[in-house]
């Protein structure tokens, strides 16, 4: 095959499975900071408002990676 | 049920001419597309909509504090339970001492963010043919290019020319998601120097204490940790403005291709639930680029070692 569309097919595929692939982690992730919120939201619900806010802090880490994955495949597409 | 019945008569007919109605694919690019020169501004789509955003949400404030009563109603009521909700948010998160400073900037970023999200969904209009033509400028790969050969579509333009939207949520234009996650991240910066100083703000990052102060090998090796840990905080709140824009960018514009596709591919009436779900996402983001900024502003202001000094 051509440097050219070896190049075109690299991407492509670079692109799909940075971000595929990126965003299982950070599904888990979230789940796991929700589920622990929940639980102490359940068993405390006067602690709601900084159980919420730890829960968002936690969830903004995690997604920040799947964030990456994106921006990878972002530049993969369009810029190289 | 038998009031659903004229509705469900209504959906059928939809997906059935929905098959038949050959649509043309608007441009997908992710830089918004240029619609005319204002002097030396370039004046994009998302441009346009951020000033129409602009505009009704001035109409919507005065027309809801024209007649300001001590018991509101209507429009008034909307707005005070917004802006009461939002500030109630806001102290919960940081207390009373802060929560004045803190809710300026990132609840008029939500309030601006949640209009302008909306108004990306206005995806009828460059599906129906109506809007500027523009010859198809390659944008580094082919992947605009990559739609069926139709052929008949509701398209006004030449061939070779694709319709430009006029509208485009300006929450999908990196710009302008990036310039309020810089605006948010100085803030934070801004508010972490007020309350910890100058030197106590820089002192979060810039840790070399606990290796002087080490008696040990053990507090050492804590020391050195807390060094690494410094930087890559350091780091990370430069990452947050990479984080902040991305976030933003890529759930709405990833929306906004998501219904241009699907309404491409299948019978227009499916993409009805897929509209309903953009909604729910456009709150959504905004609602966490709100909170994410309250709570990363609380973060900023706590020391070093974590002193909760705010009563909740």
């Amino acid at each position: 095959m051509e440097t050219e569309a070896a190049i075109q097919l690299a991407k492509f595929l670079g692109a799909g499975l940075a971000m595929g692939l990126g965003a299982i982690g950070p599904g888990i992730g979230i789940g796991i900071a929700t589920l622990g919120a929940l639980q102490s939201m359940a068993r405390n619900p006067e602690m709601q408002g900084q159980v919420v806010t730890y829960m968002f802090i936690g969830i903004a880490f995690s997604e920040a990676l799947a964030i990456f994955g994106l921006v990878v495949s972002l530049i993969l597409l369009f810029v190289v | 049920m038998k009031k659903a019945i004229p509705y469900i008569i209504i959906a059928i007919i939809l997906l059935v001419v929905g098959i038949f109605i050959p649509l043309s694919t608007p441009l997908v690019s992710i830089r918004a597309e240029h619609l005319f020169n204002l002097g030396p501004l370039n004046v994009t789509n998302s441009v346009l909509t951020a000033w129409l955003v602009t505009i009704l949400i001035f109409i919507v404030t005065f027309l809801g504090t024209r007649n300001m009563a001590l018991k509101p109603s209507g429009l008034q009521n909307f707005l005070e339970f917004l802006v009461e909700g939002l500030y109630n948010l806001t102290e919960s998160v940081s207390g009373p001492k802060w929560v004045s400073r803190f809710f300026v900037v990132p609840a008029t970023i939500f309030i601006f963010v949640l209009t302008a999200n909306l108004f990306g969904l206005f995806i009828g209009i460059p599906l129906a043919g109506l809007g500027i033509c523009e010859a198809h400028h390659g944008e580094g790969t082919q992947v605009e290019e990559v739609h069926v050969e139709e052929a008949a579509s509701t398209s006004t333009c030449a061939p070779g020319e694709e319709i430009i939207p006029l509208f485009r949520a300006p929450s999908a234009d990196l710009n302008f998601t990036f310039s309020l996650a810089v605006i948010t991240q100085i803030a934070a910066w801004t508010f972490g120097f007020m309350a910890l100083g100058f030197a106590g703000f820089l002192g979060k990052f810039i840790v070399f204490g606990g290796i002087f102060k080490a008696k040990s090998f053990g507090d050492f090796a804590l020391g050195l940790i807390d060094v690494f840990v410094g930087l890559l905080e350091l780091l990370s709140e430069f990452v947050k403005i990479v984080a902040f824009s991305f976030r933003l960018f890529g759930n709405i514009f990833a929306g906004e291709v998501m219904l241009l596709v699907v309404a491409f591919l299948v019978p227009l009436v499916v993409v009805t639930p897929l509209i309903g779900f953009e909604i729910f996402v456009a709150v959504i983001q905004a609602f966490v680029f709100y909170i994410l900024s309250v709570a990363f502003y609380r973060v900023a202001i706590t020391g070093h070692d974590g002193d909760h000094d705010e009563a909740h």
